[in-house]
């Protein structure tokens, strides 16, 4: 009876040592990202070359870590941790997140280009977003043309044979 | 087998009660416009559904996490072109199938009621193109939302629960995002079944040609595998244009400025608010009475289209200032600010 006691309690103690420790070892052993502002980091971005097209290299550094209000360096599992804002827009000290709303009385705007009264006031440039072709090399852009051939050939099928009509 | 298969399903799921008949000529492109446009709101909800998955519905993220969607995420791009294209191509047959409805004066009695059920669709649907344009904030976006705030403010206490000032502390962004992705849906669904059922009550118009029905019948059954087609093509013609062309994506708002157009489902009215603003509130409210009055104006018992010449006429000529003015505003510069 001693003995059977004895063996369940090293049987029991053995797979917490094997089984649970190890799993449990991973929690926490990286720091959370600093906090920095995506926003400051799309207006410093604005304030570069707006020649180049390319929005794919704007996003790029923010790409591996959309969801993180860190920046660089955050692996996936905690950048998936937080995947809101930091800021409680409930509390009064912090900052909410408001939507800068023109008033509705008229102001002088001026279409991107054109000159402005206040001297030396730089106009920010907008660029206007326009249709583009797609890339061949956009992400997946082999599936994306398999399922369009895959619905054109059902529909295909659907007209020859017209089942059920 | 495949019989055997469809007795099993047809005695456990009561399909035999969709095999009443119907006329033959709800086989045609014409009378299945509105399943078209069903169509492409099941696609468009499909789709939106695992979009949501991506969005992130915050005034400094937003325009992010779409720009990370299409560049980023693997099918992104092609997910968002199916949405989008979803509803140009809903637009389109939305907009013919009312055409078709007015032309073959299927609004008349007893039908008037089922008419009335379409224009609040129609407005839902107006709605859902709304929100769905301002909730990727970019510079157009950001405009849209400010001409609709200037709308809704001069409505006073009416509009208030509109604006950002009901709800302080919550983006505005995230309350149109809820909008669009629950309640506007889940009304539309619910106005869609009202209309559907109106069709199945009053059954489907007869053929102006043949007021007074007859003519070949078919089974209901024979109708969804034409639907089922139809439904196929669409989408095939949507997945075509997500393959090949993107949809419009600027970067973050420039608070303050205004220098974009709507996009081509807005633009007419762009193009009268060029000529006088207050038209953004006028417009659309005339254009609402008149579709409403529609019904109750044209009471006549005729119903083919050359026995109602001022029905025509005015068709013809709504069709007419609709493209005219999505032209105008297409080409014309800005001459106005908010």
């Amino acid at each position: 009876m001693k003995q059977s006691r004895t063996r369940f309690i090293f049987v029991v103690c053995s797979w917490f040592l094997l089984g649970v420790y190890p799993a449990m070892a991973h929690v926490g052993h990286d720091e959370p990202a600093p906090v920095s502002s995506t926003s400051d980091h799309m207006d410093h971005k604005m304030e570069g070359d707006h020649d180049d097209h390319s929005m794919e290299e704007m996003v790029q550094p923010e790409a591996e870590n959309i969801y993180a209000i860190g920046g660089e360096g955050t692996d996936d599992f905690d950048s998936l941790s937080d995947p809101i804002s930091g800021d409680d827009i409930f509390a009064s000290d912090s900052a909410v997140p408001e939507i800068a709303m023109p008033s509705s009385s008229p102001k002088s705007h001026e279409a991107s280009g054109a000159s402005d009264e206040h001297a030396g006031h730089k106009m920010p440039e907008i660029e206007l977003a326009e249709h583009e072709f797609n890339s061949t090399s956009k992400k997946g852009f082999g599936v994306a043309m398999g399922i369009t051939l895959l619905a054109g050939l059902a529909f295909g099928l659907l007209v020859s044979k017209k089942p059920g009509e | 087998m495949l019989n055997r298969i469809n007795e099993i399903l047809k005695d456990r799921l009561g399909l035999h009660l969709l095999e009443y008949e119907i006329p033959e000529h709800a086989n045609t492109v014409k009378y299945s416009l509105g399943g078209m446009t069903a169509s492409s709101f099941s696609i468009l909800v499909i789709s939106g559904i695992i979009l949501a998955q991506f969005y992130v519905p915050d005034p400094e993220r937003a325009n992010q996490s779409i720009h990370y969607l299409s560049d980023q995420v693997f099918l992104g791009w092609y997910l968002r072109g199916i949405h989008f294209w979803a509803a140009e191509v809903l637009t389109v047959t939305m907009a013919l199938h009312m055409i078709r409805v007015f032309f073959t004066a299927s609004y008349k009695n007893p039908r008037e009621v089922n008419w009335w059920v379409g224009i609040a669709l129609f407005f839902m649907m107006i709605n859902l193109l709304f929100t769905g344009t301002v909730i990727k904030w970019d510079q157009e976006a950001y405009e849209a939302l400010a001409h609709f705030l200037w709308v809704v403010k001069k409505f006073g206490i009416l509009g208030a629960p509109l604006t950002e000032d009901f709800a302080q502390g919550v983006p505005l962004l995230s309350r149109i995002y809820m909008a669009h992705i629950s309640l506007l849906p889940l009304i539309t669904v619910l106005i869609l079944g009202l209309h559907l059922y109106f069709v199945k009550y009053h059954k489907l118009s007869p053929l102006p040609e043949k007021p007074d029905g007859g003519g070949k019948q078919i089974k209901f059954t024979q109708h969804m595998a034409y639907l089922r087609r139809s439904g196929a093509g669409v989408f095939t013609l949507i997945c075509l244009l997500a393959l090949f062309i993107s949809p419009p994506l600027g970067e973050k708002p420039v608070l303050g400025m205004e220098v974009t157009k709507p996009p081509w489902q807005f633009v007419w009215i762009y193009a009268l608010e060029n000529l006088w603003v207050p038209s953004l509130i006028v417009a659309p409210f005339l254009i609402g009475i008149g579709l409403f009055l529609v019904p109750i104006l044209d009471r006549g018992k005729e119903i083919h289209w050359k026995n109602r010449p001022v029905a025509m006429a005015v068709l013809g000529f709504t069709v007419f200032l609709f493209g005219a003015l999505i032209i105008w505003g297409k080409v014309t510069t800005m001459t106005h600010s908010m």
